[in-house]
């Protein structure tokens, strides 16, 4: 999964900046969906959507109220039609509402948590629209919120309204929600973090990899606001932690190239070990379009069926 | 430089804060949110040299902007500014005594090389009884010429009043000189306190003194007779010739031998109405007493206008005869017999051309009258008042102008009157047979609150008979009984003829004094020398004060022991002196802008 996916494709829709100035979070999610959907059709991943049929053909055992009728008597052969709450998926939405989730530097239009809201609310209205059932944990360093998985209209709206309504938090502690959340999903199906990761690597890694583990798919989005990917400042300043309240006095120009150092290290480590246990993992910019992520989404998707 | 509240200097101890804030926050750095830290490596701040520069530029420009705050609140101000130069106050004398001969061309050539030899400004002061700036402050040129032009005069000497000018003249500057350049005549230090701000340097000049001197001392004029008395202030006995007449001829010569320290009376008969001169020959002495005028009056009756009640009236009858009596050979006193109406038809200027006004009624008068009274009261008129059934205290306080006005109760009561002062003008000739008075049995009165009043008489029974108050420059006299019979028969006891006349007399007794003054009290316009002056159509003799004539003098030291110095003066005046310098610098205001800037060069360079 890269960048360069999204070529081709229209992203208007996609642009943080517009999504800032709309509306509800309903309105952000369709906006940034319905157009990353219509430049699907342009695209090497054209057939996800989710107005395609599928269909087999009828096998003993088969509910005979799910034979189609209509193509037995165009073929004369037995196919029964597949419902999207037998094929979805159930994705679970874990957006990370920790303190350091509400940054946001002087490069972005939004917040990490903003980003991540939308983000989220694109994912669950991708879902809704495949008829896959999805539900919304939000954690700091324990469960803050959880709404249910559900594939219902109702269920869409019940958690874009909580995705609307999202503050941040205390200090993030992954691998304890993680746990939680590993514990109570007993169906496999689709974990998509959200988070900043910027927390314990061992005890990050850990914790979603205990999600693979348990059959469940898991892509990571790690969002970052553009001054923490780049550090463009220029003055010396205290630098503080917004969750821990550590301060750290710098010269950005003497430490700018052993923090990008650390924090491709620290990126290179998510992407070495969580790739290597099977899981998805992505580094979002808080200013680019949201449809790199869903690419990816997308594509987790299709490797699971 | 020098400030007006120094006090507020202690505010520059402010420019501490600064300082330790520099010193303990030097390496504090703005603090910025940032979720990252741990990827952070701490790194010393190492400060630049162009941050070091703008530290320090910051840090001055602090400084200076609490240094120019506290300086600006102290009230700055350079003394001696507007006159930093010093100045020298020149004062020469110019009085009578000046006109000795070659008197004052000393005191001119002493004033000259004072002048030429002065450092920075100088004023010119030319003093007698009064003190005038012939020059302020500046060019040694303008006191020169202004010096070449002065005369002595014929004002008496009064240092006081050169002494007041000069530390007026001081006020602006910071080294004073006064050189006083004067015969030192004793005579000019008078009773009023002669004051000079410690702060002034004093030196005397003494332009020398004569040993002899003849003056005119007196020339009284009356009823046709002259008397003139010429004194020898000298230690020799001398000789003079006199003469005694119209200025312009004169009647009567003779030749004088005065004693020293002595003086001659020398009366003089047939002295024809209009100026009189007396005048001697003393060329040795001063010029200006050599001469005495007056006016003889050709036939001076003081004028008293008798106001009664409405027309028909026959009150004032006793009084009339009895003022009418006064005089020996010829009536000493115009009685004129007015109504009420006939009064106030009267111009106010030509009620105050009388003496006096007798106010027996007020029935008959409107209160637009008291202009007249008003008018009359200005010229030194009197009114005497005499309470009786047509008299209304209320209309009389109203005519009058007696504040608070009269409270009175009209009492039947028996009684004689009882004379608290024979020594007053009005008793005056019943000294020794005051007795006469207590014939008159009175029978009603006024019972006054006489708070406002001096009581002269009273009546057996205790309340005031005779009441006395001053009113513009004249005066009101008041009878708290009538004078026409009704509450009582004074008119008819012998006592009541000198008590009416005495009290007239006294009422209408300016005439006495009003034909002379002398030089230093002669008003504007009118030159202040020996003559015969008209002033408001009528002629009044100025002369020289007597006093100025004697030839009593002072040592230098004398004269500076004489003159009190005085310290707090001084320090009031350099507390004005200070005030005003720093008003008319507003050193201030450039302080505060200057401090603004400084503060706009601090924000651009913190906001670097």
């Amino acid at each position: 999964m890269t960048p360069g996916a999204s070529q081709g494709r229209d992203t208007r829709f996609l642009d943080p900046a517009l999504l800032a100035r709309l509306g509800s979070m309903e309105l952000k999610a369709r906006t940034v969906v319905e157009g990353f959907i219509a430049g699907l059709h342009r695209s090497p991943y054209h057939g996800f959507s989710v107005e395609f049929a599928e269909y087999r053909q009828y096998l003993p055992g088969d509910d005979l109220s799910t034979l189609d009728w209509k193509v037995f008597a165009r073929s004369d052969r037995h196919y029964v039609k597949k419902f999207e709450e037998e094929t979805n998926l159930e994705g679970h939405l874990l957006v990370d509402v920790s303190a350091s989730m509400t940054y946001r530097g002087g490069g972005g239009a939004m917040s990490k948590l903003d980003y991540a809201g939308v983000l989220a609310g694109s994912l669950a209205y991708l879902m809704n629209r495949q008829r896959d059932a999805v539900g919304l944990i939000a954690f700091d360093d324990a469960i803050r919120l959880r709404i249910g998985g559900g594939a219902r209209r109702g269920d869409l709206h019940r958690i874009l309204i909580a995705l609307e309504q999202l503050e941040g938090g205390h200090r993030s502690h992954l691998a304890r929600p993680l746990q939680q959340v590993a514990q109570a999903i007993t169906k496999r199906g689709l974990v998509i973090v959200l988070s900043d990761l910027l927390d314990d690597r061992e005890s990050v890694v850990r914790g979603l990899t205990q999600l693979r583990f348990r059959g469940t798919d898991v892509i990571v989005f790690q969002i970052l606001d553009p001054h923490e990917l780049r550090f463009p400042f220029e003055r010396a300043a205290r630098f503080r932690d917004p969750e821990t309240g550590e301060e750290v006095t710098a010269d950005p120009a003497r430490v700018r190239a052993s923090y990008l150092d650390a924090l491709d290290g620290l990126r290179g480590y998510y992407a070495r070990e969580l790739r290597g246990a099977g899981i998805d993992f992505l580094t979002l910019d808080t200013s680019q379009p949201l449809d790199a992520a869903l690419v990816a989404y997308l594509d987790a998707r299709s490797r699971r069926h | 430089m020098r400030f007006l509240a120094p006090l507020f200097l202690a505010g520059a101890a402010l420019v501490a804060v600064p300082i330790v804030l520099h010193l303990l926050r030097r390496d504090v750095a703005e603090q910025v949110p940032f979720p990252a830290v741990r990827l952070l490596r701490a790194t010393p701040l190492e400060r630049s040299r162009n941050r070091r520069l703008r530290d320090l530029v910051l840090l001055a420009a602090r400084i200076a902007a609490l240094l120019l705050l506290a300086a600006a609140f102290g009230r700055p101000f350079r003394p001696g500014a507007s006159g930093t130069a010093p100045l020298t106050i020149i004062a020469i004398d110019r009085s009578l005594s000046m006109s000795a001969p070659g008197r004052f061309q000393r005191a001119v050539d002493l004033a000259r090389a004072e002048i030429e030899h002065a450092p920075g400004r100088v004023a010119l002061i030319a003093f007698d009884d009064r003190a005038e700036v012939a020059t302020s402050p500046g060019l040694a040129s303008d006191a020169r010429s202004a010096l070449a032009a002065l005369s002595p005069g014929a004002g008496g000497t009064r240092y006081a009043a050169v002494l007041d000018r000069a530390a007026d003249l001081s006020d602006s500057a910071a080294a004073v000189r006064l050189v006083i350049v004067s015969d030192l005549q004793r005579a000019g230090f008078d009773a009023a306190p002669a004051l000079l701000p410690a702060g002034i340097d004093l030196q005397v000049r003494d332009a020398g003194g004569t040993r002899s001197n003849l003056a005119v001392e007196a020339l009284d004029v009356h009823g046709g007779h002259a008397r003139v008395a010429v004194r020898n202030f000298g230690s020799l006995p001398a000789s003079t010739t006199l003469s005694v007449g119209a200025p312009s001829h004169p009647s009567f010569t003779r030749t004088l031998e005065v004693g020293a320290g002595s003086s001659v009376d020398v009366n003089v008969d047939a002295s024809p109405p209009g100026p009189v001169l007396a005048s001697i020959a003393d060329a040795a002495g001063y010029a200006a007493d050599n001469e005495r005028f007056a006016v003889a009056r050709a036939r001076d009756l003081p004028r008293i206008l008798v106001v009664t009640g409405g027309p028909g009236s026959t009150g004032g009858f006793y009084l009339t005869r009895a003022l009418r009596a006064a005089g020996d050979r010829a009536p000493e006193i115009d009685v004129r017999p007015l109504t009420g109406p006939e009064f106030a038809a009267l111009a106010p200027v030509d009620v105050a051309q009388a003496a006096g006004v007798v106010l027996l009624s007020t029935h008959a008068i409107p209160r637009h009258a008291g202009a007249a009274f008003r008018a009359l009261f200005a010229a030194g008129g009197g009114v005497f008042v005499a309470a009786g059934p047509e008299v209304d205290a209320s209309i009389l306080s109203d005519l009058l102008g007696l504040e608070p006005a009269l409270a009175v109760d009209e009492e039947q009561r028996h009684g004689v009157l009882a004379v608290s002062d024979v020594r007053h003008p009005v008793f005056r000739p019943f000294e020794g047979v005051s007795a006469n008075l207590t014939q008159a049995a009175f029978e009603r009165e006024w019972r006054i609150d006489a708070a406002s009043w001096t009581t002269i008489a009273t009546f057996t029974s205790g309340s005031a008979a005779l009441l006395e108050r001053a009113a513009g420059n004249g005066r009101v006299l008041l009878f708290a009984s009538d004078v026409d019979r009704h509450w009582n028969d004074f008119p008819l006891h012998a006592a009541f003829v000198p008590f009416v006349q005495e009290a007239i007399r006294y009422v209408s007794a300016r005439t006495q004094d009003g034909d002379s003054m002398l030089t230093g009290d002669v008003p504007d316009g009118i030159p202040a020398r020996p003559g015969v002056v008209t002033i408001r159509g009528r002629l009044r003799a100025v002369n020289t004060d007597v006093r100025e004539s004697a030839i009593d003098r002072m040592t230098p030291e004398e004269f500076a022991a004489a003159i009190t110095r005085t310290s707090a003066h001084h320090a009031a005046t350099e507390a004005r002196r200070a005030n005003e310098q720093e008003a008319a610098q507003g050193l201030w205001r450039y302080g505060l802008a200057l401090m603004l800037m400084t503060l706009v060069v601090e924000a651009f360079v913190a906001a670097r």
